[in-house]
């Protein structure tokens, strides 16, 4: 049976936001209290089911940006059979400023705490072949200094608490170099962040959280020795994250991944060094994205 | 100049730097006082990467280049200055923001003038708006010296705004309405002076962000920045911000009596004065109390082009009135402006520019006020008495004659024995000898004995001897 | 006996399946599904040994001294063929090698000749390299740097023994024997070419083998060995999709016009010049730790114009990155029975 492709839209004069669910004026772009762009909302109505939302975490640093521009950019070339569809403009931000940079050799600009300035993807995705299962998803790129104010103080920005509420996956991504070169920084933000989403997911105190999360070891390029065994690396140097994961996830997984195939150092004005990605080389990005969505 | 206040602050610095217990924006060094609440909002309100508007310049002004003011979950208040602090420690290229906060009880905000920049400025002079990079965790409480006479700058703020714009802006902050003002630059004193156009106690309700870009994580009442490519603009719609378009004429309404009156003050570049008289402790700044006190200001402003008859008047209207709040203050304000003024005409006035008004001024001295009038009168007496002693001694003696029961008697006697000496100092040879003798005779029923009487009335004896009629 | 240049003869490797590259085995190879390569019997003639081991250049090297050995001048004549067979003639030429990172037009350049040499048509394979460490090379100190010597207890395969970091039991699969030989660091390249007796190429000899810049020519560069467009059925990036490394004889119609092939995809190469490079003001941007230059994009290089003739980057010495192989080669004047040479 083939469907109407128009929708009439309920006559109101406020619509909520996908978010955070304020309610802002129909003409409103941006959500006033979340500052996430209310096309997502939009689009959402047009469609005849909920979006997906799965979220990129990490500490600041740790590669989100990178990461989730690099993976809608492959997931926009069909890589792996997959086919991705932006859903307005803004979706295609990230992914621009992303390839962009590292084509230039530049990591992309910091990704600034203000949360009208995040990024917002919603992709229609799908396997490309008869019959696969449509996902439409949410993927915000927040940054890392506001997941960690959130998490060390809940309510400070109340947007990544529904976020995290709303997401029907996560993918954490942990600095896979520093926790090679013996940092427990990674194991504890990690720590804190599985710890926070148990506390903001879990439904009963006592059953194990069904949200799959996907552990990335991202800058994996630096350690290569994850690639081989990211659960035996976890295991040994985020063992803090492993036992929590272990006890109080259902459905979580080790990756590793990376972007750059080798990095230069030089140094600014200030006396800062400067990494350069000397080459791109992306090596596990749509591994845990296909995982997670495995399990929706 | 007035002695410094001394404000007593927690403090907290929010910046961007890598440490053993991570890295990123976050507060990397506080007071002890600081509580977990004002933390979390300090976190969420401080600006981040590349929020601020401008490149750093040098120049001894180049520390103060954002600013921004709210009030926090406890009730205390947050004054904030950010500045660039170099490159962005990952090197991914822009700039560190860092941003310094002070902390202070709401009671204390009188005690700055209700001027948040007064507190910044104080931050400048103990050093707290040089970027600290590597202070130790917990930060010490800080005395900050406040100077409430610095009267903030005018130089971008009539480039920035013209006068319809301006009413428009104060009035949408009385509405409670929040307000993008984009500028190209001068945005801290554009803040302050905008600031200075509300009555002080009111400001702490107008949180505002000065040199910052918007976010709506960040919305304070006010807010003044370059709005670069519209970029904050694109956002708007359908949005409770108003969003001021300087380009755009705006149909000036009838403005209400106390936008015009602090209008006036933008226009004439009188920051100082409007500044002492808008920070007084207010308690009632509702609509009908600052048209009140508006018009209060017009009439004072307006008092130099006054005619002398309408400023009795006006004295005679305000000079027993009695009320609460400032309004008394303000009263005495616009008397003694008018006191001055009619002291100053007076002072080198003629006759014939004294005599449509004399009357009325001795019986204001006589029936509302004398202790208003006395200078007055004195000082037309001896500017008169030059010009013509004989009818300034006339005047003088209806003064005198009819004195009003609550005056000042030193003073009244003063008056008198003043007019005679003058009087018979300065009464020429060729006085009209009736006039001369009718004066002395009124003299005498007031002032018997008196040695300038005696002296005229010897002039009298003498004078009239060609036709004079002998007692 | 002269070497044809300009020649576009397809190899006759392994032929594509089904019209498709076939897709890395790496992708489904867990350690139940390895198959390492099998044990070789090694000849016990020296002369025969060395044949056997692929080590042509070191013959002919003694090539006085094999010439007196009995069986020597045949073994001789053979290996003259083989390295024929195997390596190419890159004419002399002009590279102007950018010496900043983003190489942005009009920022300085160096210009440098380039002498003729011989390159190897292929990358090292795995069963190539396999020959080397049957031979014990990780342990014959004499072709390894002093300043490496600490390390080559770390140049281990995933179970421990010495050989490229992929291997296992110091065995390759043997499912990717005609593969490019990956996992290996600059080291364990330097000491495979010094074994067979040749060399590594140096960075500008690369290029002048992927661009062909010839002396005598228009002043063209080829962006690709095959032309100046990118094709992404002449060579293995990401793009292609195959995902891994694909055997080194496949995509003949992306070869240099002297048929030396994959000089652009499926792995990165190492040459044997440090990787030098500044910023755009002037700043040096060096590695953690020393850096060589790699050439010609891999399998997963995701940009094209990072797989062109001219791109540089480059790759810490001791990175064994599983996108990273090499080819050999030799100066001319050691291959003196070539004519023109």
């Amino acid at each position: 049976m083939t469907r109407m492709a128009t929708i009439t839209l309920p006559k109101k004069t406020t619509l909520p936001c996908l978010i955070c669910e304020t309610q802002n004026q129909l003409e409103t772009l941006v959500c006033s209290t979340c500052g996430a762009p209310m096309a997502l909302i939009h689009e959402a109505l047009l469609l005849d089911r909920d979006p997906c939302i799965v979220t990129v975490v990490g500490d600041s640093n740790v590669g989100k940006t990178v990461y989730l521009g690099m993976l809608l950019d492959m997931l926009s070339k069909r890589a792996e059979d997959f086919e991705a569809v932006p859903k307005g403009a803004y979706s295609v931000n990230l992914q621009h400023t992303v390839i962009s940079y590292l084509s230039n050799r530049q990591f992309p600009p910091k990704t600034a705490m203000e949360i009208d300035d995040w990024h917002w993807a919603y992709y229609q995705v799908a396997r490309r072949k008869f019959g696969a299962k449509i996902y439409d998803l949410v993927m915000p790129d927040m940054a890392g200094e506001a997941i960690a104010a959130e998490v060390a103080n809940p309510k400070t920005f109340t947007v990544i608490r529904s976020l995290l509420e709303k997401s029907a996956g996560a993918i954490l991504l942990v600095d896979g170099a520093l926790a090679a070169a013996g940092s427990p920084q990674p194991d504890f933000f990690a720590l804190k962040l599985m710890t926070y989403l148990d506390g903001v997911m879990a439904s009963k105190r006592m059953s194990r959280l069904d949200t799959p999360v996907a552990v990335v070891l991202s800058k994996a390029d630096y350690c290569p020795a994850c690639f081989d065994d990211p659960r035996g690396f976890a295991q040994t140097n985020l063992n803090r994250l492993w036992n929590l994961c272990e006890s109080r996830f259902a459905h979580f997984e080790f990756f590793a991944a990376t972007v750059v195939g080798a990095l230069g150092y030089g140094s600014d004005e200030s006396r800062n060094v400067v990494p350069y990605p000397l080459h791109i080389a992306p090596r596990g990005i749509l591994e845990p994205f296909e995982w997670v969505l495995s399990k929706l | 100049m007035t002695p410094a206040e001394t404000l007593h602050c927690d403090q907290a610095i929010f910046t961007s730097v890598r440490g053993p217990m991570g890295e990123g924006y976050r507060i990397i060094a506080a007071s002890r006082g600081m509580r977990s609440d004002e933390k979390q909002a300090i976190t969420r309100l401080s600006p981040s990467h590349e929020a601020l508007c401008w490149q750093p310049a040098a120049g001894p002004d180049a520390s103060l280049y954002a600013a921004a003011f709210y009030p926090l979950p406890t009730g205390r208040l947050c004054v904030a200055y950010s500045c660039y602090a170099g490159a962005e420690h990952t090197a991914r290229g822009g700039h560190r923001v860092y941003t310094h906060n002070v902390v202070f009880d709401e009671q204390e905000f009188p005690r700055c003038g209700f001027n948040p920049f007064h507190v910044i400025r104080a931050m400048a002079v103990v050093g707290l708006t040089v970027p600290k990079l590597t202070p130790s965790a917990v930060l010490p409480e800080v005395l900050l010296p406040i100077k409430t006479d610095v009267a903030p700058r005018m130089d971008s703020f009539a480039k920035a705004l013209d006068s319809p714009h301006r009413r428009y802006v104060l009035q949408l902050l009385f509405d409670e309405r929040t307000i993008i003002v984009p500028v190209r630059d001068g945005w801290l004193e554009s803040t302050e002076l905008l600031l200075m156009g509300l009555p002080g106690p009111m400001r702490v309700k107008v949180s505002f962000g000065a040199g910052l870009r918007f976010s709506f994580g960040r919305c304070h009442r006010l807010h003044l920045f370059c709005d670069k490519k519209g970029a904050a603009r694109s956002r708007m719609a359908g949005q409770p911000v108003e969003y001021l378009d300087p380009a755009v004429t705006l149909t000036d309404g009838s403005p209400t009596a106390w936008l015009t009156f602090v209008d006036s003050h933008w226009s004439r570049a009188d920051c100082a004065v409007l500044a002492r008289r808008t920070s007084r402790p207010f308690t009632d700044f509702s609509n009908a109390a600052r048209e009140r006190i508006g018009k209060l200001y017009i009439a004072i402003n307006a008092v130099p082009l006054t005619a002398s008859l309408e400023l009795l008047s006006l004295a005679a209207k305000h000079i027993r009135a009695r009320s609460a709040d400032v309004d008394d203050e303000i009263r005495r304000e616009l008397l003694a402006e008018t006191q001055r003024t009619l002291l100053e005409r007076l002072t080198n006035i003629h006759w014939c520019d004294a005599q449509p008004f004399w009357s009325r001024l001795v019986a204001f001295w006589r029936l509302t006020d004398a202790a208003f009038a006395q200078p007055l009168l004195e000082a037309g007496l001896r500017s008169l008495v030059r010009e013509d002693p004989l009818a300034t001694a006339e005047a003088a003696i209806d003064v005198v004659s009819h004195t009003p029961a609550l005056i000042d008697r030193d003073r009244h006697e003063k008056l008198i024995d003043e007019v005679l000496n003058l009087m018979s100092a300065d009464l020429p040879g060729n006085a009209a000898p009736d006039r001369l003798t009718r004066l002395c005779s009124r003299w005498q029923s007031i002032r018997p004995g008196h040695p300038a009487l005696q002296k005229l009335l010897n002039r009298c004896s003498v004078a009239p001897t060609a036709n004079s009629t002998s007692r | 006996m002269t070497l044809r240049l300009f020649t576009r003869k397809k190899a006759g490797h392994q032929a594509r399946r089904n019209g498709r590259v076939p897709v890395h085995p790496s992708l489904e190879t867990q350690s139940a599904k390895y198959q390492p390569a099998p044990y070789e019997s090694v000849e016990d003639d020296k002369i025969k040994r060395n044949f056997q081991q692929g080590r042509f250049a070191m013959i002919l090297r003694d090539e006085q001294k094999w010439g007196a050995y009995s069986g020597g001048g045949e073994v001789i004549g053979n290996a003259k063929r083989e390295l024929e067979q195997r390596m190419a003639l890159v004419p002399a030429g002009t590279i102007a090698i950018a010496q900043t990172l983003s190489a942005a037009p009009g920022s300085a350049e160096e210009e440098i000749a380039v002498e003729p040499f011989l390159l190897d048509v292929h990358t090292v394979t795995h069963a190539r390299y396999q020959k080397f460490v049957d031979a014990g090379g990780y342990d014959a100190l004499e072709y390894w740097p002093e300043e490496i010597w600490p390390h080559l207890i770390e140049l281990k395969d995933l179970t421990g023994q010495p050989g490229p970091r992929l291997w296992r039991q110091a065995r390759h699969d043997s499912r990717l024997a005609d593969h490019p030989v990956v996992g290996v660091s600059w080291y364990e390249a330097q000491a495979y070419a010094l074994w067979i007796g040749q060399r590594l190429p140096s960075e500008v000899e690369w290029e002048m083998a992927a661009s062909w810049h010839l002396n005598n020519s228009t002043d063209m560069m080829r962006r690709f060995p095959w032309g100046d467009a990118m094709d992404k059925k002449r060579c293995n990036i990401w793009s292609s999709r195959a995902g891994g490394t694909i055997p080194v004889g496949e995509y003949s119609h992306g070869a240099a016009p002297n048929h030396v092939l994959q000089l652009v995809g499926n792995v990165w190469e190492w040459t044997d010049t440090e990787f030098a490079v500044t910023d755009d003001y002037g700043g040096p941007v060096v590695g953690e730790m020393p850096m060589y230059v790699v050439r010609g994009g891999a399998f997963d290089t995701y940009f094209e114009a990072q797989a062109t003739s001219h791109f540089r980057t480059g790759q810490i010495a001791l990175a064994r990155a599983q996108n990273t192989g090499f080819r050999c080669a030799m100066d001319l004047s050691e291959a003196s029975w070539i004519n023109g040479s």
